[in-house]
C-alpha cells in the first residue's frame, strides 16, 4: 500500500523554513525530531529484542540501546554515574516515581506554578491520607517564586520541595541555585524539567541537585513515551518503585531487585523509544548550544516586542530581567484563546495551543482561569520566520477583530 | 569473536546495565571479551555475564577497582 508522507522530516525535507505549516506547540512535543531520531526508532525496532531478558545477540544489543540513553543523558546532565538516570515511559512518571516514595504522613512544599503532574498528584495523594502540602504562590504578574517564601513553609515535618523549573503556560524559569540557598540544608527538591531539559543548563552533580524528573519528547528531542528521573548522587528519599514486575534480574527474588536501575524499571522497556531518546540527546549536543540559546532569544524577542506593540494583545507574564524558556502565552481581546487559536491554524497555518494547558494552578496565579490562553512555543527545529509570522498573523487576527480600526473580517 | 580456550573468568554483575559499563572499559583496552548468558547454577541475575581470558584478569581487576564507583557490585568465578 503506498503512503503518502509530508511530514519533513519522512520527507527527508531539511528545508523547515519553506514548510507552509508553522508548528508553534514544542512546549507540548517538540516537531519536527531531527531525521536521526526517526531512524534511530526503525533501526531499533528492526535490530533488537527485549532489554536484559535473555543472553543472545538481540536481546544484548536492546539492552546496549538503553546503556547508551543513559551514557547520553549522563553527560547532557553532567552525571558520573549514568547507573543513576532511570528510564521511564514519561516525565508525569518520573513525578510520580519519587512522590510515591515519600514516607507516608509527611510534609509537601510546591509552587502555584505546577504541572497538574504535579498538582494532581499532590492533591490525590492528600486526600488518600498519604501526606499534605503547602503552596508558595507565584508572583501574578510573571508567575516567579520567592525561594524565601518557599523556605518560610517548611517545617520540621517536610520531606520535599518540588519546583516547576520553567513554566508551560508563560515560560518562566524559577532560579533553581537561589532556591536551593534558600531552602532548610539538605531538603530534598524534585525539579520538574519538563520545559528546560534541553534548553537550560542542569549539570545535576555540580548543581547538587537531587531529582530531576525529564521528558523524552520535548527539548531532548526523542519520541513520545520516553522520560528521565535523575537521581542526584545525595538524593536521600529511599526510592521505590511505582510499579513491580519482570526485570530480568534476581529471578528467583518474589521482590524486586534492591538496586538501580532495576529496581525502579520493571516490565518491558521501550528499546525503539529510548534509542530515539539517545538520538536526539546527541543531536542536541551535538548542536551549537550557544546558537540555540539566541535562536530561542531571538524568538522570544521579536514575538514579545511584536506582540505587545498590536492593540489588543496581552501578553502574559513577560518581564525584562527575568528568564524564560522560549514560550509566550497571549489573549487577544476577550476573544476565547479556542477560537484566537483556530484562527491562527485555519487562517495563517499556525499551529498554536489553547486553554489551560494542564497548568490550572499557573493559570489562576497568572489571572488567566478559567478561559486560559493562546500559547505559541519555539524548538530548536522551529524555523527562524517563526516569530515573524506569528507576530504578522495576530497583526491579521487584531484588524479582524476591529481592534485597530480595521472593519472585521466576515 | 570465538574463543577456544577452555578456561575462563566469568564476570557476574547485578545489573546488564554494570555488565555493558565495564564491557566499554575492556573494549577500550582492547581486551578479548565475550557476553554470554548466565549459566543458571551461577547465577540468577542480569541475564548475561561477561567472560574474559585468565591471563587478563589483573587488568579486569583494576579497571573494576578504578571504576568502582559505578560498576558496583561483582563476583569473579573462573571456570
Amino acid at each position: 500500500m503506498a503512503v503518502s508522507v509530508t511530514h519533513p522530516t519522512l520527507s527527508r525535507d531539511t528545508s523547515l523554513g519553506a514548510q507552509q505549516e508553522l508548528y508553534l506547540d514544542n512546549a507540548a512535543t517538540s516537531w519536527p525530531k531531527p531525521l536521526e531520531v526517526v531512524d534511530a526508532v526503525v533501526r531499533a525496532l528492526g535490530s533488537t529484542g527485549n532489554a536484559g531478558r535473555s543472553g543472545h545477540r538481540l536481546a544484548i544489543d536492546a539492552a546496549r540501546v538503553l546503556f547508551c540513553a543513559r551514557e547520553a543523558a549522563a553527560e547532557l546532565f553532567g552525571m558520573a554515574d549514568p547507573g543513576r538516570v532511570l528510564l521511564t515511559p514519561g516525565c508525569t512518571w518520573s513525578i510520580n516515581m519519587v512522590l510515591s516514595s515519600l514516607p507516608l504522613g509527611r510534609h509537601v512544599v510546591t509552587t502555584s506554578m505546577e504541572h497538574n503532574a504535579v498538582a494532581r498528584t499532590l492533591v490525590s495523594m492528600r486526600d488518600q491520607g498519604r501526606l499534605c502540602f503547602s503552596v508558595a504562590q507565584g508572583d501574578p504578574e510573571t508567575g516567579q517564586v520567592s525561594p524565601e517564601a518557599l523556605a518560610s513553609l517548611c517545617t520540621s515535618e517536610t520531606c520535599l520541595v518540588v519546583v516547576n523549573h520553567g513554566s508551560n503556560v508563560n515560560g518562566v524559569v524559577q532560579d533553581i541555585q537561589a532556591i536551593k540557598e534558600a531552602l532548610p540544608s539538605g531538603l530534598p527538591i524534585l525539579l520538574d524539567a519538563s520545559q528546560t531539559a534541553g534548553s537550560e543548563e542542569i549539570l545535576v552533580d555540580a548543581m547538587g541537585l537531587d531529582f530531576v524528573a525529564v521528558p523524552g519528547h520535548k527539548g531532548l528531542m526523542g519520541p513520545p513515551g520516553t522520560g528521565l528521573l535523575l537521581l542526584g548522587p545525595r538524593a536521600t528519599i529511599d526510592i521505590k518503585p511505582l510499579v513491580c514486575g519482570g526485570t530480568g534480574s534476581r529471578s528467583e527474588l518474589d521482590t524486586m531487585p534492591p538496586f538501580i536501575p532495576d529496581l525502579m524499571e520493571a516490565g518491558t522497556p521501550n528499546v525503539p523509544g529510548f534509542a530515539g531518546l539517545e538520538a536526539g540527546i546527541r543531536w542536541l549536543l551535538a548542536q551549537d548550544r550557544a546558537k540555540l540559546r539566541a535562536r530561542k532569544e531571538a524568538f522570544l524577542g521579536e514575538v514579545v516586542s511584536g506582540l505587545s506593540a498590536i492593540t489588543g494583545v496581552r501578553l502574559l507574564g513577560h518581564q525584562a530581567g527575568l528568564r524564560y524558556v522560549g514560550t509566550v502565552s497571549f489573549l487577544l481581546n476577550d476573544e476565547m484563546p479556542g477560537t484566537t487559536g483556530l484562527y491562527l491554524e485555519r487562517q495563517c497555518s499556525i499551529m498554536t495551543r489553547t486553554g489551560l494547558h494542564c497548568a490550572p494552578w499557573a493559570h489562576r496565579t497568572l489571572g488567566t482561569l478559567p478561559a486560559g490562553t493562546v500559547r505559541a512555543s519555539w524548538g530548536p527545529t522551529t524555523p527562524p520566520h517563526a516569530a515573524n509570522a506569528l507576530v504578522q498573523a495576530m497583526q491579521q487576527a487584531s484588524v479582524r477583530r476591529g481592534t485597530e480600526g480595521g472593519a472585521p473580517a466576515p | 569473536m570465538t574463543e577456544t580456550t577452555a578456561s575462563l573468568d566469568i564476570w557476574v554483575f547485578e545489573s546488564i546495565h554494570r555488565v555493558l559499563a565495564l564491557e566499554g572499559h575492556i573494549r577500550a583496552a582492547s581486551i578479548w571479551y565475550d557476553l554470554i548468558p548466565t549459566p543458571t547454577h551461577i547465577s540468577t541475575d542480569c541475564g548475561v555475564v561477561l567472560a574474559t581470558r585468565p591471563t587478563d584478569r589483573e587488568i579486569i581487576q583494576e579497571l573494576l577497582q578504578r571504576h568502582r564507583a559505578i560498576l558496583g557490585h561483582v563476583w569473579w568465578i573462573w571456570v
